[in-house]
């Protein structure tokens, strides 16, 4: 798994490549966490156009950021998402909770 | 497999592949005019090689992506001289050698492709066999911190892709997945006996779970813990196992799940790959079936 983040002021756009294994999940969390720290950061988008798969450990990561920014009043959501990735989370309902652009 | 395709390869190497690649036994087609390498993998019936040109990082972003998504094909890389070759090795790493970087000069390049057909036919008997196969049984012990939850489950899912009970490549992606949740399940919520709980709490993005999940490893008497996986395959049924030695994981007991509750879809993503799903204490039994057809044609399921 590769990750990129771009910062601009108050926004992250973080990029995603490759499956989110458990380890990747944890990595996940690691990076993104570390950035959370600053509560100046209040949105986030992430691109997940290439990313074929996430273990739920992946998932609990992204509803957790996604806690983070609400609670700040913010905004996340996902924009731009593979096929099988968008399948999966339509099967989990995890759309009605993250606003998802293809 | 018999095709080989090309993309973005330019006069006159393209000429040399073409020609390498039809001497070592491939048909060779070339890109389409207006769709991506993606777009023309992901719309192609049976698997093929892939044979890419990378002269620049926007070259190699497609196809990691490629490589990522249609995992049935096989991938050769041409790459511009003066490109990073490190990138093209790490990117080779990151899909566990799935992908080679083709050497510059005619008579390399029919070396590798002859090694690739080769590679290839390699891939159509194993299919063979694995829709002959009648009884397979694999059993395997390790200790909690050896596991290691995606090769392991990349390792088992490979037997039963060759067995024939996965249908196509999403169907083999989800299995992967279902397994290795299943495996973090042993693992985490059994034999270091930590609760999903945790991570539904309202502490801070980095969460305690993933602190306790470091100690409880550090600690011998959680580590030592076994898990063993056994998968069965008679006949069209195969039955994967996994047990641990925790006292029993808490699969949620039919509880309804909170909607923005980060923990507890694990089961949800095992239960869409597998047809059964069942728990007896410390083990999770997951099962499928498949109709296969003997070499006639017959249906075979029994």
């Amino acid at each position: 798994m590769q990750l990129d983040v771009q910062r601009t002021t108050d926004r992250i756009v973080v990029t995603v490549v490759g499956q989110v294994d458990t380890e990747g999940g944890r990595e996940l969390s690691d990076t993104i966490g570390r950035l959370l720290e600053d509560p100046g950061i209040r949105h986030a988008v992430f691109n997940l156009s290439d990313v074929p798969a996430m273990t739920s450990a992946g998932i609990g990561k992204l509803l957790r950021f996604f806690k983070h920014f609400d609670k700040l009043s913010g905004t996340m959501k996902i924009k731009g998402i593979s096929a099988p990735l968008k399948q999966q989370f339509l099967e989990i309902h995890l759309d009605q909770i993250i606003p998802i652009e293809d | 497999m018999t095709a080989a395709r090309t993309f973005g390869i330019e006069r006159p190497v393209a000429e040399t592949v073409s020609g390498a690649l039809e001497t070592a036994g491939w048909k060779c087609a070339g890109e389409h005019p207006l769709l991506g390498m993606d777009t023309v993998l992901a719309g192609l019936e049976a698997p093929c090689l892939v044979v890419a040109r990378v002269a620049d990082r926007a070259d190699l972003g497609e196809l990691r992506r490629c490589v990522h998504l249609e995992r049935r094909h096989l991938y050769t890389a041409v790459a511009r001289p003066g490109l990073d070759g490190g990138a093209i090795a790490e990117l080779s790493l990151e899909v566990e050698g799935r992908l080679v970087l083709l050497p510059t000069g005619e008579a390399e390049f029919l070396r590798l492709f002859r090694a690739c057909r080769g590679l290839a036919r390699s891939r159509v008997a194993r299919s063979a066999l694995g829709r002959g196969l009648r009884t397979q049984r694999l059993s395997v012990r390790l200790a909690t911190s050896d596991v290691h939850p995606f090769e392991l489950a990349g390792y088992l899912v490979e037997r039963l892709d060759e067995g024939g009970f996965c249908r196509d490549e999403e169907s083999r992606r989800r299995m992967e997945l279902a397994v290795e949740e299943a495996l973090v399940n042993a693992v985490e919520h059994g034999n270091l006996e930590l609760s999903s709980e945790l991570r539904n709490g309202p502490g801070d993005v980095v969460d305690e779970y993933e602190a306790l999940r470091r100690e409880r490893l550090a600690q011998p008497r959680f580590a030592m813990r076994a898990v063993e996986v056994d998968l069965e395959i008679v006949g069209a049924r195969a039955t994967l196992s996994i047990t641990d030695e925790g006292s029993g994981i808490d699969v949620g007991g039919g509880r309804p799940m909170e909607p923005g509750q980060p923990a507890g879809r694990g089961m949800a993503l095992i239960r869409r790959a597998f047809d059964t799903v069942e728990h007896e204490r410390s083990t999770v039994r997951l099962g499928c079936g498949k109709e296969r057809c003997d070499a006639a044609g017959r249906s075979a399921d029994h």
